[in-house]
């Protein structure tokens, strides 16, 4: 039947065969179709079949490599589906439902006609018809090809006559043999010459912005949105390219660019696209995968116009299509780009315009229209095609949805419209001018979303609002220190007697005066004192360098200094010896505690106040970027916008608040002002550093209501003394990132306690975004900051000050009455900062530039992303340095993270990680590695690792970063992070794992695993060692070697491997007890396992016991001696209970066993977690066909069976459906008596699909399956966790427990898991598995703990 | 940081409180601002702020204080 056999593939097969082999597909439906002649649609199909061979290949592998075979001749059923009788309404809905699942129906290469069709009647005269072909036998021109010939030949068949069409000269088969030939030599250099010098250099990777955080390793999971365009545009757009001279393809493809450019705000763009590789003649009639894969490189940079950037595009487009010929497989091959799990190699969009032609053909007396069909794959992070309809351009864009939600993908079609629709009108604009915002998208952003305003009194000042509280509750408690307190009243004339003192020495508005005093009430006085005297306040920390605090002094030309008797020789000889070439004016300095007598002299009556709301209230110093220290004027009207007519928090009378933060900071202005102009009271901490337990005391001794904590002071509270927040209502943190999960935690603990993220420079008065924390918080996500404070507008914008799409990353801007008013004596810093606002009716406003790159969320708050000046790029790739830190830092064992991009040429630059540790011993790079590896894509995970005590902090309390030492010269970097091979055979080995592992460069100590290896991977690596260096290893040996430095040493012994040991240990590593996981039926579960330990976390030892018949020796007739044989092999690993134990199926029986033996030893088992595993010989077995539920239990059962089908391609199907017949048809021969003779001779097509597994392992299935037909399990005092699946066996006693409640006195815990018996160990069942198994070994640990003590693990 | 140099071209523009700022050269001004009359390079921009933005006070703000302490010396 076979008549060609082995034929070489098309090139392009090759890799595509790969990928095939999980999802790829072209599905064509064609649409209503009446009255329909079926047999001449099928038989027409058919002659399609027969007429274009490439249509009944098939595709084995053959010696690791892919091999096509032909069948002489295979004849398609049409498929029908029925839905004519499903109600009009309803109708749509399940079409398109059977479509898609028609279309994400997957093919077996190996065995399926690749072409498949399906009819669907949904009218006695109304079909659709849909045909769906393997992606490695068609392409898009193909399916025109298709529907021509299909009507040609439905046309002669429904009326009789002879199909006209001409027989094909030449077949794929023939074109794939020319393929092979024709590129060599000299035509292959040139093609290569050009590409290599098109793609020099570092290649971008584009940095599209996600919804979700981008995995380790993506998955083809995707989806489509559409939309169509109008006419009117496209014609535009058309007469545009003819204008300019471009096809309608490059227009397009720069429109494109353009929109990812605007996106990512990189200027060198790769975008891959097809060519239809139909070069030749005679290849323009056939079927078959003919495209080639180009990569088109679009240089964006200088802001170039549109029309600027169309002529790039054509020279470069040109020269592409001048070299399309080098398949792109070769092109990757030959460039060796940086690979990674996480992105497609080269580009990550993909962009094709459909104008191959695809009319609809015509069917006679029929319509065919084409429909989209969402096949649910996406091999690229985007894939944009446009095909050309009558109603204009069509666009379609595939997304992946492990990166994007629909809603976004809905918005950048909108974007890709808007764009389009300007260049249309106007292709002389700079690229930045180009709007991509819907005019309601602009609104919102620009308008509804910063819609703050609320009634304030914004024309008074802090001493006008404070003397009008004072005249409100002249006795109210103010001000609380230690046990004194003081009222308003006496508040208000100690700060009057200290104003009127301080007019007298030139105080007045805009005047600054310097305080330097530590928490007391005095200090609270001289605040309200300064600023009743007209003047401005600025905190000169005692705890500065003196050069810092002679640079403000000169800085300020404060008058007068306010300070405390304890500090006054320092200060006297601060002001008295000023460095060499200042020229301050030595100010008055004051004590007004040891002064007191010369102050209380004064009037209580205040001053006239003189001062208004643009007047400056303090003077707050924040590090400069060239270390010159800033000083940020803040106005009364800032500090009144953030504590009157709020909404981030409440504040009123009732309200305590703790005074905490220094007055340096400006976080004390919320601090002090919020409850002094409110009428709160103001607790000020004891002066010293406080520790937390003191911190703790004051807040419940106070009972403290509203709370600020910086970012690191909240993370150890919620640590170490959570409890002491209970009765706080408003807890504000910020200042830095707020770690997830210690937000989570201290939400769940502090039921009542509104926590609130508070964002905001010093330069726009404190807060400008809050956001109030509800649960639940997802652990992939950062802490959003926000929504602007009321009176506050904050705007995300791109380098041209265009607001930039909800989810794309720019720099923040705020505006609002919160600006501070300039930087002291920095006219040219201020006016490079504060910028005009262009969004604004309001006259000659400003914004402040924050340098935050954050990016709105679709519900309107603000995600903080990192500095602008910390991003990096390492390798190529962009990468955040905070987002490294934030997940470096959810390590348990972590307590402060710092990642730095080191080394200065960008070729050597790499990512470095300073770690403090939570615990000593601190964890290992491998585990904290091992840990990034499963949250973030390889390229973020830093390359070396340093650990360190403490962070060096700098004057400011922020890390300093100079001050960390390099990770070269720092002896406490446990390990060398990469290592090079040292000889031959360990090169080999390195260069055969980046093969098969697709990631280069590989060190000798990395570990397989870790590098993303699974087991079909593992079994490729072996089989191409096997080849290379003809010495056979059993596969289990890579989890004993799992890196290039011990399989070398493995290969490079003159013997083989002869260990006798049964056990394997998948990951030996771990604090915690070790689990042994029993092997199933046919000895070969070892690698189900080895997925499942990943999942069960590095501190996790897994051991596996594997079969003795894998290794060619006598396998065990009784499940007996297996067990007491593992037992001795379990001894070498743990030679005293308690013993944690699993296994799957067969090993499930083999571990109760275990169980059973080592309980009989007087050894505790502390686990038994039993997968899918069902007891011999006991009454589960024993069908009971008498019960009234039977018929019930049996039907859901069968429920499950079909549910479960949707897990099983084809193959597996159709043995699953056989066996189970036969299963049923044997029980009920039995249970009619005739066929009841004794034990039957093991039949493994009962169990198996014997075609499936290798000799060795049927022989093992078949001496198990004898092992457990003779096992009679005795009762177990223990108890059993039954870990299973909905489903149960075919025909039992539909025992929930599956009978183990008659042999375990113990009990047995039921713990359902997804998936069908064969399948848990797949994912995504896999992890869910893992999970909960986890979940219980946790509770074991734990109980034995409880009960025996820490050491009783 | 190749990729982010700022090569924009700006003029210096300031507002009726007669502070200053600057904006790329190409653009329109944003509402109430107006040309200073000087252009350049972002550095030479800056430093033509440095040397004519002497009172960094707001306009109403710095007439406000002169007619209050005018006052205060009549009284």
């Amino acid at each position: 039947m076979t008549v060609r056999n082995e034929l070489p593939l098309s090139r392009r097969e090759l890799s595509d065969s790969q990928k095939a082999l999980l999802l790829c597909r072209i599905p064509v439906a064609g649409d209503k179709v009446c009255a329909l002649n079926l047999t001449a649609l099928e038989r027409s199909l058919n002659e399609i079949i027969r007429r274009h061979e490439v249509l009944r290949a098939n595709f084995i592998a053959s010696d690791g490599n892919p091999a096509q075979t032909i069948a002489g001749n295979r004849t398609l059923k049409l498929q029908a589906t029925d839905l004519s009788r499903v109600p009009g309404g309803r109708r749509e809905e399940e079409l398109r439902r059977a479509l898609e699942a028609e279309a994400r129906k997957p093919f077996d290469l190996s065995g399926d006609l690749l072409l498949r069709a399906l009819l669907i009647q949904l009218e006695a005269n109304e079909h659709v018809l849909q045909i769906t072909m393997h992606h490695i036998v068609s392409d898009g021109w193909s399916i025109g090809v298709l529907f021509r010939e299909l009507a040609a030949l439905y046309d002669s068949f429904r009326s009789g006559t002879p199909p006209a069409l001409p027989e094909l000269p030449i077949q794929y088969t023939d074109y794939a043999l020319w393929e092979r030939d024709s590129l060599r030599g000299a035509a292959l250099e040139r093609q290569l010459a050009y590409w290599r010098k098109q793609l020099s250099g570092t290649l971008p990777i584009l940095d599209l912005p996600t919804d979700r955080p981008r995995p380790a390793v993506q998955s083809l999971r995707g989806a489509t949105e559409t939309l169509q365009l109008p006419p009117a545009l496209t014609q535009a757009l058309k007469n545009l390219s003819r204008q300019e001279g471009v096809t309608f393809f490059m227009t397009l493809l720069a429109a494109l660019q353009t929109l990812l450019h605007r996106y990512t705000h990189q200027e060198d763009i790769l975008v891959g696209s097809v060519v239809a590789g139909r070069n030749q003649l005679d290849l323009e009639n056939l079927i078959g995968f003919f495209v080639n894969t180009l990569v088109f490189r679009g240089d964006l940079a200088g802001n170039p116009t549109f029309r600027g950037l169309l002529r790039r595009v054509r020279e470069d487009a040109l020269s592409a299509f001048a070299h399309q010929d080098l398949p792109f497989e070769k092109l990757v091959q030959e460039l060796q780009p940086e690979r990674t799990l996480s992105r497609n190699p080269l580009f990550q969009v993909m962009f094709v315009l459909q104008n191959a032609p695809m009319a609809p053909g015509q069917l006679p007396g029929l319509q065919l229209q084409p429909i989209d069909v969402d096949c649910g794959t996406a091999k690229f992070d985007l894939t944009l095609s446009l095909m050309e309809t009558p109603q204009g351009l069509r666009a379609a864009l595939e997304y992946n949805l492990d990166l994007f939600e629909r809603e976004t993908i809905a918005r950048m079609l909108g974007h890709f419209q808007t764009l389009l629709e300007a260049i249309a009108a106007d292709p002389g604009q700079p690229l930045s001018n180009l709007p991509l915002l819907k005019m309601a998208e602009r609104r919102q952003l620009l308008v509804e979303w910063n819609n703050t305003s609320t009634a304030y009194p914004r024309n008074k000042t802090i001493p006008q609002l404070f003397e009008e509280q004072v005249a409100r509750t002249p006795d109210a408690v103010a001000v609380e220190f230690t046990n004194r307190q003081w009222t308003y009243r006496e508040l208000d004339a100690r700060a009057n007697q200290l104003a009127n003192f301080l007019r007298e020495h030139g105080v007045g508005p805009d005047v600054l005066v310097g305080i330097c005093m530590e928490r007391s009430l005095e200090m609270v006085v001289a605040l309200v004192g300064i600023l009743k005297a007209g003047g401005a306040y600025v905190s000169l920390d005692p705890t500065y360098p003196k050069e810092r605090l002679a640079f403000m002094l000169e800085d300020t030309r404060t008058p007068v200094l306010l300070t405390q008797e304890r500090l006054r020789a320092a200060m006297n000889e601060l002001v008295g010896a000023p460095q060499s070439g200042t020229t301050w004016r030595i100010p008055l300095v004051v004590c007004p505690d040891s002064d007191r007598e010369s102050v209380a002299r004064r009037s209580t009556t205040g001053p006239s106040p003189g001062v208004r709301p643009d007047n400056l209230a303090y003077v707050s110093y924040t590090s400069g970027s060239t270390g010159r220290p800033k000083g940020v004027c803040v106005t009364h009207r800032g500090v009144v916008r953030l504590v009157k007519g709020t909404d981030f928090a409440r504040f009123d009378a009732g309200d305590v608040f703790l005074q905490f933060a220094p007055v340096a900071f400006d976080a004390s202005t919320l601090e002090i002002w919020g409850p002094l102009l409110n009428g709160g009271r103001l607790v000020v901490f004891p002066p010293d550093a406080p520790s937390l337990t003191e911190l703790g005391e004051v807040i419940q001794k106070h009972k403290i209501t509203t709370l600020w904590l910086t970012a690191g002071l909240f993370h150890q509270i919620v640590e170490e003394q959570l409890d002491c927040l209970k009765e706080v209502r408003q807890l504000l943190a910020g200042g830095d990132v707020l770690s997830v999960p210690h937000v989570a935690r201290a939400l769940e603990k502090l039921g009542r306690t509104h926590l609130i993220n508070g964002y905001g420079p010093t330069e726009n008065t404190t807060f400008t975004c809050c956001h109030r924390i509800s649960p639940p918080v997802p652990g992939d996500r950062s802490i959003p900051i926000g929504r602007p404070v009321a009176n506050t507008q904050v705007y995300v914008l791109d380098r041209y000050l265009q607001p930039v799409p909800i989810g794309v990353a720019g720099e923040l801007y705020v505006g609002g009455d919160g600006l501070a008013r300039n930087y002291l004596n920095r006219p040219e810093l201020t006016a490079e900062k504060f910028v005009p606002h262009p969004f604004t009716n309001e006259a000659g406003a400003c914004l402040y530039r924050t340098g935050d790159r954050t990016r709105w969320l679709p519900d309107g708050s603000i995600e903080f992303l990192g500095r602008m000046d910390r991003q990096v790029k390492i390798r190529g790739f962009r990468i955040e340095l905070e987002a490294v830190e934030t997940v470096l830092s959810q390590h348990p064992a972590v307590k402060e993270a710092l990642a730095l991009a080191q080394g200065d040429r960008p070729g050597e630059k790499r990512l470095v990680a300073y770690v403090v540790a939570a615990q000593q011993p601190a964890p290992s790079p491998a585990e904290l590695r091992h840990f990034l590896r499963q949250k973030l894509p390889d390229y973020m995970v830093p390359s070396a690792f340093v650990f360190l005590g403490a962070f060096p902090l700098n004057a400011n309390g922020k890390v300093d970063r100079q001050a960390l030492p390099d990770p070269d010269s720092s002896r406490t970097a446990p390990e060398l992070d990469f290592a090079a091979p040292r000889d031959e055979v360990e090169a080999e080995l390195a260069a055969l794992w980046e093969k098969v592992l697709g990631v280069h460069p590989i060190g000798i100590r990395d570990n397989f695993f870790e590098l993303g290896g699974h087991s079909m991977l593992g079994v490729r690596l072996f089989a191409q060692m096997e080849k290379h260096f003809g010495k056979k290893l059993p596969l289990a040996s890579l989890f004993q070697a799992p890196t290039v430095e011990q399989l070398a040493a493995l290969l490079r012994e003159k013997k083989t491997l002869s260990s006798c040991s049964s056990l394997v240990s998948i990951q030996p590593k771990g604090i915690k007890p070790p689990i042994f996981f029993v092997h199933g039926a046919g000895g070969g579960n070892l690698w189900t396992y080895a997925n499942l330990a990943p999942h069960l976390g590095p501190s996790q030892p897994v051991y596996g016991l594997e079969s003795r018949g894998m290794r060619g020796l006598e396998e065990f007739t009784r499940i007996e001696d297996m067990a007491a044989h593992y037992i001795e092999e379990i001894r070498t690993v743990q030679p005293r209970g308690p013993y944690y134990l699993s296994g799957y199926c067969l090993g499930g029986n083999v571990a109760y066993e275990i169980a059973r033996q080592l309980h009989e030893q007087g050894e505790p088992v502390a686990l038994l977690a039993l997968l899918e595993s069902t007891p011999a010989n006991t009454s589960y077995e024993r069908v009971p066909w008498w019960r009234p539920r039977f018929l019930f239990d049996f039907t859901i059962n069968a429920v499950h069976w079909l549910n479960s089908f949707a897990d099983l391609d084809p193959a597996e199907r159709r043995s699953l459906v056989r066996r189970k017949f036969r299963t049923l048809m044997k029980k009920l021969r039995q249970r009619f008596g005739r066929n009841n003779a004794g034990p039957a001779a093991i039949d493994l097509e009962d169990v198996i699909d014997v075609s499936q597994f290798p000799e060795i392992e049927l022989k093992l299935w078949e001496a198990h399956m004898r092992a457990i037909r003779d096992y009679v399990p005795k009762p177990y005092p223990g108890r059993v966790t039954l870990f299973r699946t909905r489903g149960q066996p075919f025909l039992c006693s539909f025992d929930a427990q599956y009978g183990w409640g008659e042999l375990a006195a113990g009990g047995v815990e039921v713990i359902l898991i997804p998936g069908s018996h064969e399948k848990i160990f797949v994912e995504p069942h896999a992890r869910m598995l893992a999970t909960k198994l986890s979940a219980c070994l946790n509770e074991a640990q734990w109980r034995r703990k409880k009960e025996f003590g820490p050491g009783s693990l | 940081m190749d990729e982010n140099e700022d090569k924009t071209t700006y003029k210096v523009v300031l507002n009726h409180e007669e502070q200053y700022s600057i904006w790329p050269a190409d653009r329109a001004n944003a509402p109430g601002w107006r040309d200073a009359g000087k252009t350049g390079d972002k550095a030479e921009c800056l430093e033509y702020i440095k040397t004519v933005w002497t009172d960094m006070r707001p306009l109403s703000l710095r007439r406000k204080m002169a007619e209050a302490s005018g006052h205060e010396r009549v009284a």
